[in-house]
């Protein structure tokens, strides 16, 4: 419904006539269904794709061990609670905003570090258009879903709320496609799972830079 | 400045999410004060104020099913009429960036007036001028100093040489020097 500004009374009058009972749609079963669908994604690729793509398969609870993996969970997991703090007026989205931005930054040093320990700075070509393309692919079906739950609330501060998706839902993608991808080194690792997640998130937060600057973004 | 009771305002707030209208209208009404005593803070302009109100008035109507009663209410309207706003200062900036100011409007629409006799006076006079030349003559010049071509094109349309093209238009502007000298124009 659109509707048409009049003075403060008669506008209070409308949307008073306007109302319904109304259902509160809060953060905890959209953050229980992200984690459900990030767990369920990362089952199907181990079980179902790894025997179609891969010969090699490694242990899968020494996979959930591994801290690049438990980490960049973790990344994922407190963005997509950030994105959903701020489509929620009143929440405190800023303390996730931070947490997922440092967990972000954690894995990153993580990889950095492993690589320098290893001293493995190549990877093969192959290994990084699948890879790339995988965590691209996962990545845009998560971003859908994190949209539409957005969308179901009141987006209050919308940069927070699209970089926090694109972070959950890019960071998600790649952890799906790691636990299928052959090659674990540090130096693949941060090319092909790292490197796409902090490019799309730069990506968005030079889209959002342009708009706000040259446009207007109406939350 | 009113004075409004929050937790007032809380239940009012949870009795209208159950579709109480009465308790709805209050509750926006309360609201609608809260709102003024935050915006007074913030902006000068009456109107703007009153905007800015109704802005988050149909805000909060809209964003109402993401209210959480273990949440304070006064947080949750006020980071509604916090982001109105910013968008309220975001517009004002882009407004402010191509406004021009009425003085300096209408010194520009006076120059333009200006211009636009002064070019209908010259088109005038030079169609009085063409009147009083030949058809080739008239081709000439309407070639080289209304459609701006280059000598070497004007003649290649005309089918002269450069050289008789250059001969024939000097004659041409010979002719306009002493029409305007003969007829005043």
């Amino acid at each position: 419904m659109i509707y048409n500004k009049k003075n403060t009374e008669e506008l209070i009058e409308i949307l008073a006539k306007d109302l319904k009972p109304t259902k509160r749609k809060g953060w905890k079963f959209p953050c229980v269904i992200w984690c459900s669908m990030v767990i369920l994604l990362i089952l199907v690729n181990y079980y179902v794709f790894s025997d179609f793509f891969r010969s090699v398969k490694h242990s899968f609870w020494d996979l959930l061990m591994n801290p690049i993996f438990l980490i960049g969970f973790i990344a994922s997991v407190s963005s997509f609670i950030c994105a959903i703090f701020a489509a929620l007026p009143g929440r405190n989205y800023v303390l996730w905003k931070y947490i997922s931005i440092l967990f972000f930054i954690l894995w990153g040093i993580l990889i950095l570090y492993q690589m320098y320990v290893h001293e493995n700075y190549e990877i093969s070509l192959t290994e990084f258009y699948y890879c790339t393309t995988g965590t691209m692919i996962i990545g845009l079906i998560l971003f859908i879903f994190v949209y539409i739950f957005i969308k179901k609330r009141f987006v209050i501060d919308w940069k927070s709320t699209i970089l926090g998706g694109i972070l959950a839902s890019s960071i998600s993608g790649t952890v799906c496609v790691g636990f299928i991808c052959q090659s674990h080194e540090a130096a693949h690792i941060f090319y092909t799972h790292y490197l796409p997640v902090l490019i799309l998130f730069l990506i968005g937060f030079i889209i959002f830079f342009i708009k706000n600057k040259y446009f207007q973004i109406r939350s | 400045m009113e004075n409004i009771d929050i937790n007032e305002l809380k239940n009012l707030m949870l009795q209208a999410l159950e579709g109480d209208q009465d308790s709805y209208k209050k509750f926006l009404m309360n609201t609608s004060k809260l709102l003024k005593n935050y915006f007074y803070t913030k902006v000068y302009d009456q109107t703007v104020i009153e905007d800015l109100v109704q802005e988050t008035l149909i805000s909060i109507h809209k964003a109402k099913h993401t209210y959480d009663p273990k949440l304070s209410i006064s947080n949750w309207i006020l980071s509604i009429a916090y982001r109105r706003y910013v968008d309220y200062v975001r517009k004002d900036i882009r407004i402010k960036k191509f406004e021009i100011s009425t003085e300096t409007f209408n010194q520009y629409a006076s120059n333009v007036r200006y211009k636009t006799e002064e070019n209908y006076d010259n088109q005038e006079r030079i169609k009085s001028i063409l009147e009083l030349m030949t058809e080739r003559e008239k081709k000439i010049i309407t070639l080289l100093k209304l459609e701006n071509y280059s000598i070497k094109d004007a003649a290649k349309i005309l089918n002269l040489s450069e050289s008789a093209m250059k001969v024939a238009a000097h004659r041409a502007y010979k002719k306009i020097k002493k029409i305007l000298s003969e007829n005043d124009i």
